[in-house]
């Protein structure tokens, strides 16, 4: 683990522009919010590839998707509300098409923290997760953003790549896989007395709590989903046999995300599932930090979370 | 290609097809099928590169997807569809679904049907096709509630800004919603100055007037930005007990009416 904090969002522009080189078929659309999801390096090299659609998110998609039927490769970026929520009927429609796309989806949670609670998008996960054929990706960290976003844009599946605006430390070295899709992460094999599956950001946040845990002799391991669909389901069921306890810890609503999608299936399997995140509830203006203070999803806040779970065992 | 003569004499042929399909569906959209046919068949058999033997096919998108009769029947004339398959419309198992479907039958081009997405994704094609320099012009058939959508004027504002000359909007304008006519439900008139204030090439006609309609295809294929032609039209043309009248929308035609409608459209429209 390096000591440095990047926002993976930085690696959105770098990555794609490298995949353009290769990939003369590869387009970018935006919406008018190139600067914040850091397209600038792509349309300084790829100007002609680069498709200025306008604050204009519904057309933005349609367009992708008939550029899809043109034999092309488009790649849409714009913050997660906005690439999600607001076209969630042209997103379904392009999935139910069948055409491979890539949909980028910035600033998720409290990520966009000082924007308030209109624009945090808390249900994103929920939302993408029950479209039939869609992919949804959520890395923990630069390094694997790369990844996914080389993954998403080869794929020749309808994508949706969650990406942080929140820096967090590298968890991984260079170049790395994202292959197979729906293939989890044990990024940490201590013990069972606690799992924690976390994605995205809070990924580094499960890693800290888990090593504080251990301290206090419990063992502690932490899941990196990566793929939120198709989830490593056999993975989930074997340590929900395992393990004395399944949290999920997530920045985004306990409903219908990540902790929803691992109660499907340890309801199925008969395992005890905690889920850490925010509690059907809107955000406000603050800071990302002070918000996740707020609902303690902050290092201390799961920590506490999880020992209070771990001594009512 | 074939002229406005030929076509006269094909369209009653096309719209006996269009309401045997929905017969035998039990349900489906006679009446905006019927102001859509003379529309598809001006773009598909008379101007448009559609056939099968085509080399280089141009495209075109059924915004108003409830239409897919009207398509189905201009593509079994084109051959890609006999007619026991134009039985199977909507039919468990069917290729061909209640609204057009590009992976259960691929001669369908596009796959569409809600009101408001056609326009973005033919101008979608259209910018795609003019990077490759293809020479394929995409043509668009929307209806009535296309532009009560605000998509559809998002498509509009995005095709002028990237003069996508290559790109045509056809709009089936019958004058009548589901719920009664289009005025009573949200006026969008007057539609042609609106669109040549946002940069489109505008033409108002008769869209059961073949001779029209190819003029203005072939006048739309020479200007330098997206053109739209504003097709006035006949709810249920051609079916005297259907025409204006917007409860058949969306109706079933049983075999008496369809008796009744098959034999008005034997003596010619």
């Amino acid at each position: 683990m390096s000591s440095g904090l990047h926002s993976p969002r930085e690696v959105i522009g770098p990555t794609l522009a490298k995949l353009a080189e290769q990939d003369p078929k590869l387009v970018v659309l935006d919406a008018d919010l190139g600067r914040s999801t850091r397209l600038t390096s792509f349309e300084e090299r790829f100007p002609e590839r680069y498709l200025q659609m306008g604050v204009a998110e519904q057309n933005a998609l349609g367009v992708a998707s008939g550029l899809v039927y043109a034999g092309y490769n488009p790649v849409f970026v714009t913050f997660t509300m906005f690439s999600i929520g607001l076209p969630w009927t042209q997103l379904r429609q392009a999935a139910y098409a069948g055409l491979p796309l890539t949909v980028i989806g910035t600033h998720p949670g409290f990520d966009i923290g000082p924007d308030g609670g209109t624009h945090q998008m808390l249900s994103d996960l929920a939302l993408a997760r029950v479209i039939p054929e869609l992919v949804v990706l959520s890395p923990c960290d630069s390094p694997e953003t790369i990844a996914a976003i080389r993954t998403a844009v080869g794929s020749d599946r309808l994508v949706y790549v969650r990406v942080g605006r929140q820096p967090v430390p590298d968890l991984h070295d260079q170049p790395i896989e994202f292959l197979p899709i729906g293939c989890a992460e044990l990024l940490k094999d201590d013990g069972r007395d606690c799992v924690l599956i976390a994605d995205g950001s809070m990924v580094a946040t499960a890693m800290k709590v888990a090593d504080r845990l251990a301290d206090h002799r419990f063992g502690v391991s932490v899941v990196n989903i990566r793929s939120i669909k198709p989830l490593d389901e056999d993975l989930i069921r074997e340590l929900a046999r395992e393990a004395t306890l399944l949290i999920t810890v997530e920045n985004h609503t306990i409903l219908g995300g990540l902790g929803g999608a691992v109660a499907e299936i340890t309801a199925e399997e008969g395992g005890r599932l905690a889920r850490i995140g925010i509690r059907d509830r809107f955000g406000e203006s603050a800071t990302t930090d002070d918000l996740r203070r707020l609902h303690q999803l902050d290092t201390d806040g799961v920590y506490n979370s999880v020992l209070t779970l771990l001594r009512q065992r | 290609m074939k002229n406005a003569d030929e076509l006269s004499l094909l369209s009653p042929i096309l719209r006996r097809q269009i309401l045997i399909m929905i017969n035998a569906a039990g349900s489906g959209h006679p009446g905006g099928s019927l102001s859509t046919i003379d529309l598809l068949a001006a773009v598909m058999i008379g101007r448009g590169r559609f056939a099968p033997d085509q080399p280089v096919r141009d495209w075109l998108v059924l915004a108003k997807g409830h239409a897919a009769p009207a398509l189905y029947a201009v593509l079994a004339n084109l051959g890609y569809l006999d007619h026991d398959m134009l039985l199977t419309y909507r039919h468990l198992g069917t290729h061909l679904q209640g609204h057009p479907d590009h992976q259960k039958f691929p001669p369908v081009q596009v796959t569409t049907g809600h009101l408001g997405h056609g326009l973005s994704i033919g101008l979608g094609i259209a910018l795609g096709e003019s990077m490759s320099k293809s020479g394929r012009h995409v043509y668009v058939v929307l209806g009535n509630g296309d532009l009560h959508e605000g998509q559809t004027w998002e498509a509009v504002m995005a095709a002028a800004h990237y003069k996508a000359a290559n790109l045509t909007a056809l709009l089936d304008a019958n004058g009548l919603s589901q719920h009664g006519p289009v005025e009573k439900i949200m006026n969008y008139e007057p539609v042609a100055a609106k669109l040549e204030s946002f940069g489109w090439w505008v033409r108002e006609l008769n869209g059961h007037d073949y001779g029209q309609l190819l003029d203005a295809i072939d006048a739309a294929h020479k200007q330098l930005k997206p053109t739209f032609l504003i097709c006035r039209t006949i709810k249920g043309k051609g079916v005297s007990f259907m025409e204006g009248d917007p409860l058949w929308h969306s109706r079933n035609l049983p075999d008496k009416l369809l008796k009744e409608a098959l034999a008005e459209l034997e003596g010619g429209t």
